[in-house]
């Protein structure tokens, strides 16, 4: 199957508008995410992790080279919001949830702009969102509160719930734990990797925490993937 | 597009309190803007329906809106009297069809008393050319015969056969009350939204009777002529305030105002009612004008609120909106999700703002009623009303779309998260 491949990069450069003077760009000369390969990339601070999974999300448009997901690489903005919504579930470091909207709206919120993740969930939205905050070990008396009434590790457990929510092939989670103890991290870790596995979904998931390395199958340095150019490129190796 | 409305409302509820203000704002603007248009056009309406059918206001030499205020409106100062002479032979001329007189001066518990003669509900036009209707009883006849207009009867709980005592002067004052020459209501009249209604109706005679023992405003010391006595008297009045004229042609209008001011006996002048009433609304016109402006500053100020509101909660909700961009809402759904919110707020505040203003302007027209016996229409959106909550509606759209754009380049340069 060609759509083995879920990410694939070739010669990706970008920089945010005034980095280029100063050296801080991007660039990418090639990467590849295969399903089922959950992957971990690790990189310390202000190196450049967020800014590739935005790209990866299409957030961003690369001044040069090519990012694929699942072999579609849409030129217009309105075509790369489309992709997200349908093929990507996305977890931040914190403050996932809407906090006008319960635990299970913001599951469903998942659904909302994509028709292909409400198909994909079923007949009963409800019951899949359900379904996964049950798998998530989120108590059903849970469901109907405002996200701000759940601990910090309970409201990363939503987002992975609303991430994989409709059955996006992909996961990107940009520091998910960061916000979290030793402790719920690892549950965090265990939890996303084995829901995603049940889903179908393979995870990329960037971090300067070493000690996650071990729950992936494949893990990166950020350094050996970049080609920083000049201050970008040094403060990425040192570490 | 149907997700961002439902999303919308959610997120503007959740920040009511805030919202709150700048919808009382909107609210504040469209009841200031709307009511200063509505009561201008009904004050202008109510005004000319007073004088409709008269032609000429005759009185003494002097200014003519004041002559028209107090004559007809029993508003501001007094003006000079006239001989009741003159008057008569006004009265007589050729040209003239009818003639009312109108005296002032006295007061019934604040409601002011006007002596007049019968002519007054034969002749005088209210409203769209309608006469005087007597809801109950009959015109004045006798010296002591009271008609009192339908505010009067309704404010004091008047009827026919109720005694009625006045008092010297617009205001009520210690012993300067007539208490010894009661009078005796025989008529109510019906509404005409007029002066009318709040005037007490009594004859010349019973003017005249009443002031016998009196000079230069009070009463004369050691005489005292009691209610039977004074009817021996002559009651013929010597002066009166004014006169109106009604004339069998219309066009001999300027003819007769200047046969008016050519009486040699005293110096006299014949105001058109209608003319005067556009001076008045002339001097008036600049508090018109500051009052509109003012109403415009308030909507201006209402608009920046909005916009400053929206724009600054906008800070405070990137992570709200980075979380929208990453379940895949685009950029233009962002600035539909801010651009509706300031939608919204508008229109309520309009709504809202029209609905009070039609339920202000019946209390601001009872307030007008007591105290200057004018009323005012209800609320009617004319062409002027509409255009104006158009241009407020306009403003706000435009006001939200500022938010809105600032929220669409904003998830433009936005990457996953917020860098707060
Ligand atoms: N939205 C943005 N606009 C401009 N510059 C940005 C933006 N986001 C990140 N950057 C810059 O890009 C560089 C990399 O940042 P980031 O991708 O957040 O690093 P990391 O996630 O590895 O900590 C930093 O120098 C940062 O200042
Ligand atoms: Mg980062």
């Amino acid at each position: 199957m060609t759509e083995e491949v879920v990410i694939r990069i070739e010669g990706l450069r970008f920089a945010w508008p005034g980095q280029a003077q100063e050296g801080g760009a991007l660039a990418v000369p090639a990467f590849s995410l295969r399903r089922g390969e959950h992957t971990f990339l690790q990189g310390p601070s202000g190196c450049g992790k967020s800014t590739l999974l935005g790209l990866i999300a299409g957030l961003q448009q690369p001044q040069a080279g090519r990012i694929e997901v699942l072999g579609q690489a849409p030129q217009s903005m309105a075509g790369r919001d489309r992709l997200r919504a349908e093929l990507m579930g996305i977890v931040f470091q914190q403050f996932n949830l809407l906090p006008y909207l319960s635990v299970m709206d913001n599951v469903l919120l998942a659904a909302r702009f994509s028709t292909a993740r409400r198909l994909h969930a079923g007949a009963d939205l409800r019951a899949e969102a359900a379904r996964l905050l049950t798998r998530l070990s989120l108590a059903e008396s849970l469901w109907r509160k405002s996200a701000l009434h759940l601990s910090v590790g309970q409201q990363q457990r939503v987002a992975i719930a609303r991430a994989l929510f409709g059955r996006p092939p992909l996961v990107l989670a940009d520091e998910p734990t960061s916000a979290l103890d030793t402790a719920n991290a690892q549950i965090f870790v265990d939890m996303l990797l084995e829901e995603a596995d049940a889903d179908g979904a393979t995870v990329l998931m960037v971090s300067h925490a070493q000690e996650l390395a071990q729950y992936f199958r494949r893990t990166l340095d950020f350094a050996s993937l970049v080609q920083g150019e000049g201050g970008g490129e040094a403060a990425c190796r040192e570490s | 597009m149907p997700g961002i409305l439902s999303l919308a409302l959610r997120s503007a509820w959740n920040r009511r309190t805030t919202l709150a203000f700048i919808v009382a704002a909107m609210v504040l603007a469209t009841i200031l803007l709307l009511s200063v248009t509505q009561a201008r056009r009904s004050l202008h309406e109510s005004f000319s329906q007073a004088v409709n059918g008269t032609d000429l206001i005759v009185g003494a030499r002097g200014s003519n809106v004041q002559l028209l205020l107090y004559a007809v409106f029993h508003i501001g100062d007094a003006t000079q009297n006239m001989s009741w002479a003159s008057a008569q032979k006004l009265a007589r001329h050729p040209a003239v069809a009818w003639s009312i007189p109108l005296s002032l001066g006295d007061s019934h518990r604040g409601f002011p008393v006007l002596a007049t003669s019968q002519a007054y509900f034969e002749h005088l036009q209210v409203g769209h050319g309608e006469l005087l209707q007597f809801s109950q009883g009959r015109m004045f006849n006798d010296v002591y015969d009271a008609v009192i207009g339908s505010e009067v009867a309704q404010r004091l709980g008047y009827a026919v056969g109720q005694r009625i005592t006045l008092t010297h002067g617009a205001v009520a004052m210690p012993g300067a009350a007539h208490a010894d020459k009661p009078f005796r209501v025989v008529g109510v009249l019906a509404p005409t939204g007029t002066p009318v209604d709040r005037t007490v109706h009594i004859t010349l005679a019973g003017m005249e009777a009443i002031h016998l023992d009196w000079q230069a405003g009070a009463p004369l010391p050691g005489m005292h002529i009691s209610a039977e006595a004074a009817r021996r008297f002559d009651l013929t009045p010597k002066t009166i305030t004014a006169q109106l004229l009604g004339l069998k042609r219309r066009s001999d209008v300027f003819a007769m105002q200047r046969a008016v001011a050519d009486e040699a006996a005293e110096p006299l002048m014949g105001v058109l009612p209608g003319v005067t009433l556009d001076q008045l609304w002339e001097l008036a016109g600049r508090g018109e004008q500051v009052l509109m402006g003012l109403a415009w500053v308030v909507a201006v100020a209402g608009i920046a609120g909005m916009v400053a509101t929206l724009l600054a909660s906008l800070q405070a909700r990137r992570r709200e909106l980075a979380i929208l961009r990453a379940v895949g809402a685009g950029p233009w759904e962002i600035l539909a999700l801010l651009g509706l919110e300031g939608l919204g707020v508008t229109l309520a505040g309009m709504l809202l703002g029209v609905l009070l203003t039609a339920s202000l302007l019946p209390l601001m027209s009872a307030w007008l009623e007591v105290h200057y016996g004018i009323s005012l229409a209800g609320l009617s959106l004319d062409v002027t009303s509409v255009t104006m909550l158009a241009l407020l509606l306009a403003g706000g759209v435009l006001g939200s779309l500022i938010p809105g754009v600032c929220a669409w380049r904003m998830s433009l340069s936005e990457g996953l998260a917020p860098r707060v």
